[in-house]
């Protein structure tokens, strides 16, 4: 119920809240996991070092990292 | 009721309102930034330039589509420069008409609307066609959604964030998982989760061997860091491919 009277204030006045969260179900998950967000960093570290990220194990599959791409900004 | 107030009422229920309701519809996704201002000049002309496309849409479709009911515009030009009381007593007869052809209005702009950003949004038309681009330019930053394959995949974002404090270089690395706009849709505030903090040795020298950064986790849920304190950002996107 508090959800739908909020989606309906959403709609009507705009967010009542700033953020905009960009993080989706499996982030969540795999944030909230010690082991497999060491497995992700583990993995992340190796490829900024330019080595081949291990796969990362999440419910007996296999996933491999792979690096989309990337934005810089220098701001000030 | 005076004439201005007459007319002031008319151009607010027959255009400013369906805009409104098509704007707030289209402009509801996260790509956008929520905050109306209402002193930008271009978002009143859209609104209004909305509005009247819409307008003249429904009275299209009452004049050649509804019988018995056709639009008197001799009757709104009457409202909108010197009503008498033969104007306002022959729109008293048709209060219920008009009320539910402005409902029916506002729910079509409404549905165009959604359907359009739906449209947009699912066909990735923000990212080829810059003019269809939804107004949140940090939406597009730090989703990372225009570097994924399909629409529905997920982006993980790993950031290294400069920040300078009392005269030290700091680095902060860790997976974005939050932003804060202001009202003036400028970015306030970038959250962090399993952050690691490394402090900038200044006297190293890129010719140096050995390098004397010290890096160590650092231990806490969020890390919240504000835009202001910000000097450099870098962003890389990620992608889990199942093998």
């Amino acid at each position: 119920m508090t959800q739908v009277i909020k989606k309906i204030a959403h709609l009507l006045f705009g967010s009542l809240e700033y953020g905009f969260p960009v993080f989706g179900e499996q982030s969540r998950k795999i944030l909230s996991d010690e082991n497999l967000s060491k497995q992700l960093l583990f993995a992340i570290d190796m490829d900024k070092h330019g080595k081949v990220p291990p796969t990362i194990q999440i419910k007996e599959k296999s996933y491999k990292l792979v690096r989309l791409g990337e934005t810089q900004s220098i701001i000030q | 009721m005076t004439t201005i107030t007459f007319g002031f009422a008319l151009i607010i229920i027959l255009i400013i309102l369906p805009g409104g309701v098509f704007r707030r519809a289209y402009f509801s996704s996260e790509f956008s930034n929520y905050h109306l201002r209402a002193s930008n000049f271009s978002e009143i002309v859209f609104t209004v330039g909305v509005g009247i496309f819409f307008q003249a849409l429904g009275i299209l479709f009452v004049n050649y589509l509804v019988p018995y009911y056709y639009v008197d515009f001799m009757l709104i030009g009457k409202l909108l420069t010197n009503p008498d009381h033969a104007t306002i007593a022959a729109i008293g007869n048709y209060i219920p008409q008009i009320f539910f052809y402005s409902v029916f209005l506002c729910f079509g702009c409404f549905a165009t609307g959604r359907g359009l950003m739906y449209v947009v949004i699912t066909q990735r038309l923000d990212e080829k066609i810059p003019l269809l681009r939804f107004d949140n330019k940090w939406n597009y930053i730090f989703s990372g959604k225009p570097f994924a394959k399909k629409k529905e995949d997920e982006v993980y974002k790993y950031v290294n964030i400069c920040v300078s404090i009392d005269d030290t270089f700091v680095v902060y690395s860790g997976f974005l998982t939050d932003y804060w706009i202001g009202q003036d849709g400028q970015l306030e505030i970038v959250e962090l989760k399993k952050v690691k903090r490394k402090i900038i040795d200044k006297s190293y020298e890129p010719n140096d061997n050995e390098i004397n950064h010290t890096e160590y986790d650092f231990v806490v849920s969020k890390l919240l860091i504000p835009y202001k304190q910000i000097q450099n950002l870098s962003i890389t996107y990620y992608d889990l491919e199942e093998l």
